[in-house]
């Protein structure tokens, strides 16, 4: 296997509002989002990070496309360090989450446009690209309605599209279903096993079993910003359901489902 | 005359007579005019002061011995300034202040949108995530908005330049308001557009810092009063300046530039010193910005 993705003891600790301490009655200036974090991933594989909100899932996957930066450790995707080189993991990965907004005013039509500027694509291939990818997603039918007047699933579609705009070869999809419809959150699932089988890497994470069961090629479950297990979906069940085995680690780790 | 609400006016027996023969070398007392009046009433009080007015109006055409600058040819000039020079000082003391003030306003209606707006609506972590250099970002930013606040500058100072004659009725006082050159022009131009370059490195620096376009607009209106006060103090202290480093001193440096190019008073190393250091700062500003852009406290702040 092709190692493309590997992360390395990363860290993310943040501060701690004066009254946020008084509602947790400790002392602790901060609180460990992600704790010495390590995982490789492979080249045209879906990779799942399962967890529970707040586990650190949204931390890993912003630092891994650069938009915040690890108190310790490091990554390399394709070769390229996520703390020394961000501008060229950049240009390599794909990153979606709803935290990315696009601008009201503006139509898919013209944010594909723009968005393949900024990576500096021929016009040739924007064109080429656009009529693609408009078409597999339906965009073509609202390419030229502005953001504001779009549906949420046409939204989170022109996003999706958006951030593909350069073919990257990794993509990094935070919660890939969360507020779809079913129709919509089955179109994108679907294309993400169509993106797998042009030999791209998928990272994404999620709390839904269902999901990880139906595209995950390897797991990695995080609880508390630490990595309990990471392996082959049939590693880790070992025959029980993701979900049986999921609340057994989870027990482990805890002690108790709270 | 306890209840009077008017003057009492006792005038000597004979008043015109003895005015008339009166002699103020003699050394004798003059003839005397008795006001009677209640400064309680207010009635009373103004009458008072109106009838005196009157008596020494009516006592100063007796002693007429020589009158100040009485002509009967109306096109005697005794002002020596001439229309240039009178214009040109109200321009200098009034319109770099008005240009710096309606600058500032329109880079404050524009930064917080585009930039305080951009991190509220999420949209600028999806630039944030392409390869662009954060550094293109902060310039890209600043340029453009520079450019639109120019434009409302240049409509905002045609139409001053154009009221103003106007307003001060230079036509009817036979002011010809056209007093500057295209060269004049052409500096002041500079002057303003290196000018808002500035202003709108410091208005997004606040944008990029505040958390809303709401937050941004607050903090924005302390710093419009100070922009104002620098504005007027070329007003109150003069143009003329002893040191050339004062043209070093952002914002002061501009008003006091255009001031001096109104006056028809400016200096090339004036102009040079100011539009220069205005560039620097603008780069400095850039800089603040670029750091900023890459600081994820400052860009994810909710």
């Amino acid at each position: 296997m092709n190692e493309i993705l590997r992360v390395e003891g990363l860290s993310k600790t943040f501060r701690l509002s004066r009254k946020q301490q008084q509602i947790e009655r400790t002392d602790r200036k901060e609180i460990v989002a992600v704790d010495n974090l390590s995982f490789t991933a492979n080249k045209g594989e879906i990779f799942g990070l399962l967890g529970p909100n707040g586990a650190g899932k949204t931390t890993t996957l912003r630092m891994l496309a650069t938009l915040i930066a690890p108190d310790k450790g490091d990554a390399f995707i394709d070769g390229c360090s996520i703390v020394s080189q961000p501008e060229q993991v950049r240009a390599k990965i794909g990153f979606l989450t709803s935290e990315l907004k696009l601008e009201d005013f503006f139509t898919p039509n013209y944010l594909f446009d723009f968005f393949s500027q900024l990576y500096g694509i021929a016009p040739e291939v924007i064109a080429q690209r656009k009529a693609k990818l408009f078409e597999r997603f339906g965009i073509d039918r609202f390419a030229e309605v502005k953001v504001a007047n779009l549906s949420t699933g046409m939204k989170q579609k022109t996003s999706l599209v958006v951030s593909l705009v350069h073919d990257p070869e990794f993509v990094i999809f935070d919660e890939p279903t969360n507020g779809l419809d079913v129709l919509t959150a089955r179109t994108v699932t679907d294309y993400l096993q169509e993106l797998r089988e042009q030999g791209k890497t998928i990272i994404l994470s999620t709390h839904i079993f269902s999901l990880v069961e139906r595209l995950c090629d390897r797991v990695g479950i995080i609880i508390d910003g630490q990595m309990t297990h990471c392996d082959t979906l049939e590693n880790i069940c070992g025959g029980q359901s993701l979900e049986d085995r999921f609340f057994d680690i989870y027990k482990a780790k805890k002690g108790g489902l709270e | 005359m306890k209840e009077s609400k008017f003057v009492l006016l006792t005038f000597p027996e004979g008043f015109d007579s003895l005015t008339a023969h009166y002699d103020p070398s003699s050394g004798l007392s003059a003839p005397n005019v008795q006001l009677l009046y209640n400064s309680a009433s207010e009635s009373s009080q103004q009458a008072y002061t109106m009838v005196s007015a009157a008596l020494n109006t009516y006592e100063n055409t007796f002693c007429n011995r020589f009158d100040i600058n009485a002509s009967d040819d109306e096109s005697a000039v005794f002002d020596l300034a001439s229309n240039e020079d009178v214009l040109g000082n109200f321009f200098s003391e009034l319109i770099p202040m008005l240009l710096l003030m309606v600058a500032f306003m329109g880079c404050m209606s524009i930064a917080p949108p585009s930039i305080a707006g951009e991190k509220e609506r999420g949209t600028i972590a999806t630039l944030l995530v392409t390869p662009m250099k954060r550094r293109e970002l902060a310039l890209g930013k600043v340029l453009s908005l520079s450019l639109f606040a120019m434009l409302s500058g240049l409509s905002s100072f045609t139409g001053m330049m154009l009221s103003l004659p106007k307003l001060i009725h230079a036509d009817e006082l036979g002011m010809d308001a056209n007093i500057y050159q295209v060269s004049d022009y052409v500096v002041l131009l500079l002057l303003i557009f290196s000018t808002i370059l500035i202003l709108v490195s410091v208005a997004s620096i606040v944008s990029a810092y505040a958390k809303s376009v709401k937050a941004a607009s607050t903090i924005m209106a302390p710093l419009m009063i100070v922009v104002m006060l620098v504005g007027m103090l070329p007003m109150m202290s003069g143009t003329e300046v002893s040191n050339l480093a004062y043209f070093a001193i952002p914002v002061y440096n501009s008003v006091l530039c255009m001031s001096q190019v109104f006056a028809h008073e400016a200096s090339m190393a004036s102009i040079v010193i100011t539009v220069v250091a205005n560039v620097l700062y603008t780069v400095f500003g850039i800089w603040i910005l670029t750091r900023m852009f890459n600081s994820e406290k400052v860009m994810f702040s909710k």
